[in-house]
């Protein structure tokens, strides 16, 4: 191989006028090809749907509605540039890294390649989606506050809820790796870039496609089966569900290609020095749950591809009346969608393991124990998924093995969390909002994990499946774990990616709202769950009435403390921005020691690793990265190593 | 956010192997997620099969066309085999535009046997049973990933053409083509042996 070295990664160019920046490609470009895609292809849909005698179950044109978001997420894409760099290659032109990173502001509505703003854009658009799943959970409690259907009609609660579930799953699988796992991988193991820039922004658009789709499903008549999508009533339900298959499918695609991504840039972009046993726990945590994504969400795709041609052109893949069978979209589904909740559970993992030990200063307590467990967990997730099968008319003989394989995945979590406590020990604890939320977190899980062992066992589950505790325990184990771990991790790095503290108070005040109305919220329906109050239904035993009333309110409130959340954001970091300085938590990881917000080319040299970034409140502790020449802040004096200044 | 560069430093340049090596790398991550893809359509094969649903796996009439399956197959290793040839002309430092034109074309007409099939060379259309869902179900979304590989190899027959052009040096032409020779090879590969799987599950096996 050559070793000729190739013009610097960044290349800042002046800015060009507004006039030449909108003539260029962009999200607005992308929007109106986006809405010229799907009407063009859905009229041809259209006829090629008539050609096709009889063609579907259901009563609607599918081919031309599925056609149509072909042509929108064509359209999209083309819009935004991503179809130029293959074409120019297709013409034998040289291969290129660099795309739209010189631009100010308009950078964050384009094509860019630079990872950074790749994160934000994430952060936004995942916040944004993240929004309306929770004002859909917020409508879903309004309903339940009467036992009856009262302004919502049985068929439309059923969307909602559908609605709630597949946008949460969606947003929350790209909401770590999204957002945090392309701002900080690279920065952590000293790389300028991620491998495969124009994929990382590539995921980042189809993730927003995707969730505007989702929403398009309610003015296509909506679809009634979960996020779970189950056949055959996925075959035969209204538009609605195309939505819903094209959505998650490019979920899936992006979360591939997420994961394919971070894994490539940490195998081969780690500075020099940086062993496999000096990485941070955090981006061991990245890299698990995505080689999770990348060997779980193609399966999840080829089950939605099925589904949409069974839906189509008249496969019968999940019909048994037509020598199909649903049980095998179950299996296939599940194949994906366990793995899924340890996509969801290990980026919380990493994030609170990388907290700790700031906030504890003191080593992270068996750091090779922690990240064995969660190649452990990630490798018991394949193999866990027929638990979700045991009351649907699966192999009795079968049922021990997954309950067996099951109850198993919570050794290797049991030990993540022991790590974690161990790290506590003795520890003098500063008590900021990260800490806070991943001590939370702690507590949380260990419910929603000890409740998912009532629900590993089959005695057990044949009693709660399909009711409430089985919502208790995933919402425990999902928003008490990922999305409290995830607020952590944003409250711990949100001044290094912008530059600007977060308000502490207001933090505060965020964090204890949120915890005891999660907790106010969630907790009692586990009880709701044990006297047989079933999921997906608006209507329930007027006994448990005053229950739900509670959880109600309680969810209410949960959801204006998010709203705090928000404010602190707006507040702090578009209107007092008030400096955070490179190192405000006096963190050893590479990434705090470095100007906040980052420079665009990261390190000006690629720095020499010495050791892992957890040597806290060990005194003759060498420096953790080797410089070269000190990294400097824009404009200002040089910073040491251990974010002091020279 | 990223701050802009602070005027006057200029970052250290990046080494140029280090896109060589994650193209590889990218290509066997993506080449496993491939796999995962098919293999979702192997289960739903050996799923339908066992559970034969009213005895409508596979009806009597329900036949593959032979002749279409045994051509795609053919071109499919051909092209390869070609773009083998072709990369190990470039390791030794020779030319390879003629054989990444044949790897072409056989892709190529790979793709192009395959719709005339589907358009009409079938005895049995999508809707007869589990084995003719599976059957068309994996064959257009293993065209689809054909269609890749076509990319791929017309990207590196573009690139060899006008490097050869352009290049000053022949060994600089060659040099702009090796860091994506390897990853497409791995693809191609990887290719390959899916459709080896499927010839031997869709055709050959009654």
């Amino acid at each position: 191989m050559s070793t000729t070295e190739s013009p610097p990664p960044t290349a800042i160019t002046k800015a060009p006028r507004f006039r030449e920046q909108l003539i260029g490609f962009h999200l607005l470009w992308g929007v109106v090809l986006a809405a010229l895609g799907y009407f063009v292809c859905h009229w041809l849909g259209t006829k090629i749907g008539n050609h096709i005698k009889g063609q579907t179950a259901t009563d609607q044109d599918d081919i031309a509605v599925l056609l149509g978001f072909l042509g929108a997420t064509l359209g999209w894409l083309i819009g935004l540039g991503f179809f130029n760099y293959p074409l120019s290659r297709m013409m034998g032109r040289p291969a290129s890294l660099i795309e739209g990173e010189e631009y100010g502001v308009w950078r964050y509505f384009r094509l860019c390649t630079d990872h950074k703003v790749v994160a934000v854009q994430y952060f936004v658009a995942v916040l944004f989606f993240f929004g309306v799943g929770g004002l859909n959970a917020m409508l879903i409690r309004g309903e339940l506050t009467s036992d009856n259907a009262t302004f919502i009609q049985a068929g439309n609660y059923l969307t909602l809820v559908s609605l709630h579930g597949t946008m949460m799953l969606m947003m929350m699988s790209a909401g770590v790796l999204g957002p945090l796992g392309n701002y900080l991988v690279p920065l952590m193991i000293g790389a300028r870039r991620m491998a495969f820039p124009r994929v990382e922004s590539l995921t980042l658009w189809l993730t927003v496609l995707a969730g505007f789709m989702l929403i398009s499903a309610i003015f296509l008549g909506g679809f009634p089966t979960g996020w779970t999508g189950y056949a055959p009533l996925s075959v035969e339900a209204r538009a609605g569900m195309d939505a819903y298959l094209f959505s998650f499918a490019l979920i899936g695609i992006s979360l591939c290609l997420v994961g394919l991504n971070i894994i490539a840039t940490v195998m081969t972009m780690r500075a020099p020095g940086l062993y496999w046993n000096r990485i941070p726990v955090f981006v061991w945590g990245m890299v698990t749950t995505s080689v999770l994504a990348v060997l779980a969400a193609p399966v999840l795709f080829a089950a939605l591809y099925m589904a949409a041609l069974d839906r189509t052109v008249e496969t019968t893949f999940f019909l048994a009346s037509n020598g199909g069978s649903p049980f095998l979209w179950y299996n296939l589904f599940w194949f994906f969608g366990h793995p899924e909740v340890y996509i969801l559970a290990l980026p919380g993992f990493g994030i609170v393991l990388e907290i700790l030990p700031v906030f504890a200063r003191k080593p992270l307590w068996g750091y090779r124990v922690a990240v064995a467990g969660m190649f452990g967990v990630a490798l018991l997730s394949f193999m866990v998924w027929q638990h979700h099968l045991f009351v649907s008319g699966i192999n009795a003989n079968l049922r021990p093995f997954y309950m067996f394989t099951t109850e198993l995945i919570s050794i290797p979590t049991g030990i993540i969390f022991l790590i974690g406590m161990g790290t506590l020990w003795r520890a003098r604890i500063r008590f900021t909002v990260p800490m806070l939320f991943c001590l939370a977190f702690f507590f949380n899980f260990l419910i929603g994990g000890l409740s998912g062992v009532y629900l590993s066992d089959v005695p057990s589950n044949v009693t709660t499946h399909g009711s409430y505790f089985v919502m208790a325990h995933f919402h425990y184990t999902i928003m008490g774990g990922l999305v409290f771990a995830t607020i952590g991790g944003f409250y711990y790095w949100l001044p290094k990616i912008t530059g600007f503290k977060l308000n502490e108070t207001l933090g505060k005040i965020h964090f204890w709202m949120m915890f005891i109305f999660f907790n106010l919220t969630f907790f009692p329906l586990f009880a709701a769950g044990l006297l047989g109050m079933p999921r997906r239904v608006s209507s329930y035993n007027p006994s448990l009435h005053g229950l739900n009333v509670f959880v109600s309110i309680s969810a209410w409130c949960l959801g204006l403390s998010l709203l705090v959340f928000l404010a602190n954001i707006v507040w702090t970091q578009l209107l007092l921005r008030e400096p955070a300085g490179p190192n405000p938590w006096l963190s050893k990881s590479l990434e705090w020691q470095l100007p906040s917000p980052v420079p665009s080319y990261n390190f000006e040299r690629i720095p020499v690793i010495n050791s892992a970034p957890y040597s806290y409140g060990i005194p003759d502790a060498p420096p953790v990265a080797d410089f070269g020449t000190p990294a400097r802040l824009p404009g200002g004096p040089a910073i040491t190593p251990e974010g002091g200044v020279l | 956010m990223s701050a802009s560069a602070a005027p006057g430093i200029v970052p250290e340049p990046e080494d140029s192997r280090l896109a060589a090596a994650n193209l590889v790398v990218g290509a066997r991550l993506f080449a496993s997620a491939m796999a995962f893809v098919f293999m979702a359509f192997v289960f739903a094969y050996f799923y339908l099969k066992a559970v034969d649903s009213n005895g409508l796996w596979r009806p009597s009439h329900v036949t593959p066309p032979q002749g279409y399956g045994i051509a795609i197959l053919v071109c499919i290793l051909g092209a390869t085999a070609a773009f083998e040839l072709a990369r190990r002309g470039l390791a030794a430092g020779a030319g390879s535009v003629a054989m990444l034109a044949l790897a072409l074309g056989l892709s190529v007409a790979a793709v192009v046997l395959q719709l005339i099939a589907y358009l009409g060379g079938m005895s049995f259309g999508a809707d007869g049973g589990g084995y003719a869902s599976v059957f068309y179900g994996w064959t257009a979304m293993f065209l689809a990933f054909w269609l890749g590989a076509v990319y791929s190899v017309e990207t590196m027959l573009a690139t060899a053409m006008r490097s050869a052009r352009e290049a000053a040096a022949a060994d600089e032409a060659v040099e702009a083509l090796r860091p994506s020779a390897d990853a497409t090879m791995v693809y191609l590969y990887s290719c390959a042996g899916i459709a080896v799987v499927t010839w031997v599950l869709l055709y050959l096996i009654k």
